[in-house]
């Protein structure tokens, strides 16, 4: 059965105060976890004067690290959204922390849920990598072309709301179906990638790609749920990519 | 081994659309009926055409439910003992509750 209550050693305790809070601060409530203490998770507390802060929730965790505690430990590479490094749970969505604006007076952040945390805002992706590397995310064919493999224009449209996605699993880690069965279960991101090779014109595994698919686990643990497309921070769907596989394994 | 699970999504979507045809025949057709009179239920229960469509809405029902259900047992039951004991479980209630409804449709269709 799944587990419905964390274990004592996982609750999050309250943790320790940066900053004094003010009139024009803004409270940043950071999860906390060291895998090498033997001490609960924690959730830190950082008040900081707005006037210090840059436009996005990235900007404050870097201000935190570099000025208040440089232990702060999150990824982060680009700062504008293309490489899906920073993604993290703000205020209860999945986002990436250099998209998502500060707003409010108070930012509660976690780590993206129902993750193996390393530390304090890092999760474990080996096991998603894993399951993108499963789909096998390349073109195949057996031609040894010469010159460009070009498409048209409209096979070339197909593409679009696919190619953008960034592989941050802010969708994947949304999903509750992923939640319970996260080691079965694709998920919408890797789900996404999927169909992205299926609907390439280059690629002529279809077939082979869709008979991959055709379980029970791997596609069809999908319920529609749609939270994958609310959470998604390049605004694309998974779950219509999904529900295109779901239509071309009738068809077939 | 890998299990073809694209049949029985469909079958799932293809029961609802037939529960909802037949649940909007059975509201539409009992309209002027009143429900309180148990002989007048039962004539109408009596008639073929009504008969049939009432054991479709509910064939339709337990259909689409059974396989709701080996989905969600499917979702939330990891241990593989415990799960195959609650499927088996679960194909006995509808089993049970098949037969229900085909006896108790065949008795009034009869009576």
């Amino acid at each position: 059965m799944v587990s419905l209550t964390l274990p004592k050693s996982s609750r999050v305790v309250e943790g320790k105060q940066f900053g004094k809070k003010g009139k024009n601060t803004i409270t940043f409530n950071v999860y906390r976890w060291n895998r090498e203490s033997n001490e609960n998770p924690r959730l830190d507390r950082f008040h900081i004067n707005k006037s210090k802060l840059g436009p996005m929730v990235l900007d404050a965790l870097m201000f935190i690290k570099n000025q208040m505690d440089p232990s702060l430990t999150f990824r982060r590479s680009c700062r504008e959204g293309i490489c899906g490094s920073c993604s993290m749970n703000v205020n209860g969505t999945n986002t990436l922390a250099c998209l998502k604006p500060i707003e409010g007076e108070e930012i509660n952040i976690y780590p993206l849920p129902h993750m193996r945390v390393l530390k304090d805002l890092i999760p474990d992706m080996s096991d998603f990598y894993k399951q993108y590397e499963s789909i096998q995310p390349w073109l195949k064919n057996n031609k040894s072309p010469k010159k460009e493999n070009l498409q048209t224009p409209e096979d070339r449209k197909k593409l679009d709301g696919l190619y953008e996605c960034v592989l941050c699993a802010c969708c994947s880690t949304s999903c509750p179906s992923y939640w319970w069965n996260g080691d079965k279960f694709l998920g919408p991101a890797i789900l996404l990638q999927a169909y992205r090779f299926i609907v390439d014109s280059r690629d002529e595994n279809k077939k082979e790609r869709l008979e991959e698919l055709k379980d029970k686990f791997k596609l069809y643990r999908c319920h529609t749920i749609m939270n994958c497309t609310k959470t998604c921070p390049k605004n694309l769907n998974p779950a219509k990519a999904i529900s295109e596989i779901k239509k071309l394994q009738v068809s077939s | 081994m890998k299990i073809d699970y694209t049949s029985k999504w469909l079958l799932q979507k293809v029961f609802a659309s037939i529960f909802l045809i037949a649940s909007a025949y059975t509201i539409y057709s009992i309209d002027d009926l009143v429900l309180t009179d148990y002989e007048i239920v039962t004539k109408w229960l009596s008639n073929y055409v009504n008969s049939i469509a009432i054991f479709i809405l509910f064939a339709s029902i337990l259909l689409h439910s059974n396989i709701g259900l080996t989905s969600i047992i499917d979702d939330y039951f990891h241990n593989q003992s415990i799960k195959k004991k609650v499927l088996l479980i679960k194909n006995f209630f509808f089993a049970v509750l098949f037969i229900i409804t085909i006896f108790s449709l065949t008795k009034l269709l009869l009576s």
